[in-house]
């Protein structure tokens, strides 16, 4: 096989996934919440450091269909962050459904991927988000959608994460790269809200629940779309 | 200090920003069709901005509005460095949006553009970005 002929990734000669940007249609959950700092301290990466406002978004959604990538579930924490006086989110969670969205995650743009089984319902007047991975309901969020969605009860900003990539050899240190990616063409429709519920399983190997709610702003469900772009990286640190 | 010396200068930074969005060639013609029109209270300096599909006004105008935006203009020019917590400025009233959530949701894709445009026309027009 020629150098030419290699696939965007591996295995070259069937890639996993082709190269991004990626439309998206969504549906989501998303609750607001606080955390306790101390927590949030704990799984904010140095140089970016917690919002003062110690706020967490945790989102279930169904990509019911995604450009070349096909649909999936995807479900992940943001935690408001500043970086060098810019104000994003932070994702220190995320887990998917399939494999092609796992590799694409996290070797493109570094999120922090694992896959899960989750599900997003809507029975009655409630939308239920909930994610299980190794027999652990680590997440549970739910809303009661009879009422009009709050913009107060949305975290929406640039999105900043950490790109590990280990060495081959093992000796040579991983890089560890600092980046940002901006959602393009954001649509959201529809939005919903009214009371919310959040609850985590504890789990040893995902500890969502030491980012327990020490307040519920709010909660929304919504349909909408966005383009995943390209991320650009802020830093590699040394 | 204000950011902005008075409102002439406010109306040249935040006027041209938003004359850029409406000509920009991804986003322009969707604000266009969207039919969206916004109008922005601005205070210290005080001002207002008002923005449709038929282009930008700075100052007042009897113009119906679908969205009325509220901030200090400090807050906007601190909102388009990226720099205010949205959800937290809402809840605090450092910003306030009147009219139906729909519409104000029809500029969520104005914001990135925007974030990438506003840095440089503040140097254009030698607003100090720190």
């Amino acid at each position: 096989m020629k150098r030419a002929e290699f696939g965007f990734s591996m295995p070259v000669q069937a890639p996993l996934y082709p190269p991004p940007p990626y439309d998206y249609e969504v549906e989501l959950v998303q609750i607001l919440f606080r955390a306790r700092p101390e927590a949030l301290l704990g799984v904010v990466p140095e140089p970016l450091e917690p919002d003062p406002e110690n706020m967490v978004s945790c989102v279930v959604a169904r990509y019911p269909r995604v450009s070349r990538l096909g649909p999936y579930h995807e479900s992940f924490f943001l935690v408001g962050v500043n970086y060098k006086g810019r104000f994003g989110t932070y994702c220190p969670y995320m887990w998917v459904s399939t494999d092609s969205a796992l590799a694409a995650g996290r070797e493109v743009w570094g999120f922090p991927k694992k896959l899960a089984k989750m599900e997003l319902t809507v029975t009655g007047e409630v939308a239920r988000g909930v994610v299980e991975r190794g027999g652990y309901r680590i997440i549970d969020a739910a809303v009661y959608t009879a009422g009009e969605g709050k913009l107060e009860h949305i975290l929406f900003a640039d999105i900043f994460f950490l790109k590990v990539i280990p060495s081959v050899d093992g000796v040579t240190p991983p890089e560890l790269r600092l980046a940002s990616v901006s959602m393009e063409n954001l649509m959201l429709e529809g939005l919903q809200g009214g009371p919310c519920t959040l609850s985590f399983e504890p789990s040893p190997s995902d500890p969502t629940y030491l980012l327990e709610p020490t307040e519920i702003i709010g909660g929304v469900y919504c349909r909408g779309s966005w383009t995943l772009p390209y991320g650009e990286t802020l830093e590699i640190l040394k | 200090m204000p950011v902005f010396k008075d409102t002439e200068q406010m109306y040249e930074v935040l006027g041209t920003l938003f004359e850029r969005l409406l000509a920009h060639p991804d986003v322009g013609p969707k604000l266009i069709a969207s039919g969206i029109r916004v109008r922005f209270y601005l205070t210290e300096p005080d001002g207002e901005i008002y923005v449709s599909p038929k282009g930008v006004v700075c100052g007042t105008t009897e113009e119906p509005a679908d969205v009325e935006m509220t901030m200090r203009a400090d807050v906007a020019h601190a909102f388009w460095l990226r720099r205010v917590n949205l959800p937290a400025a809402l809840a605090k009233r450092e910003i306030t949006a009147k009219g139906p959530v729909a519409n104000v949701l029809k500029l969520l894709p104005l914001l990135k553009p925007a974030y990438e445009m506003y840095p440089s026309i503040c140097a254009e027009k030698g607003i100090e970005v720190e």
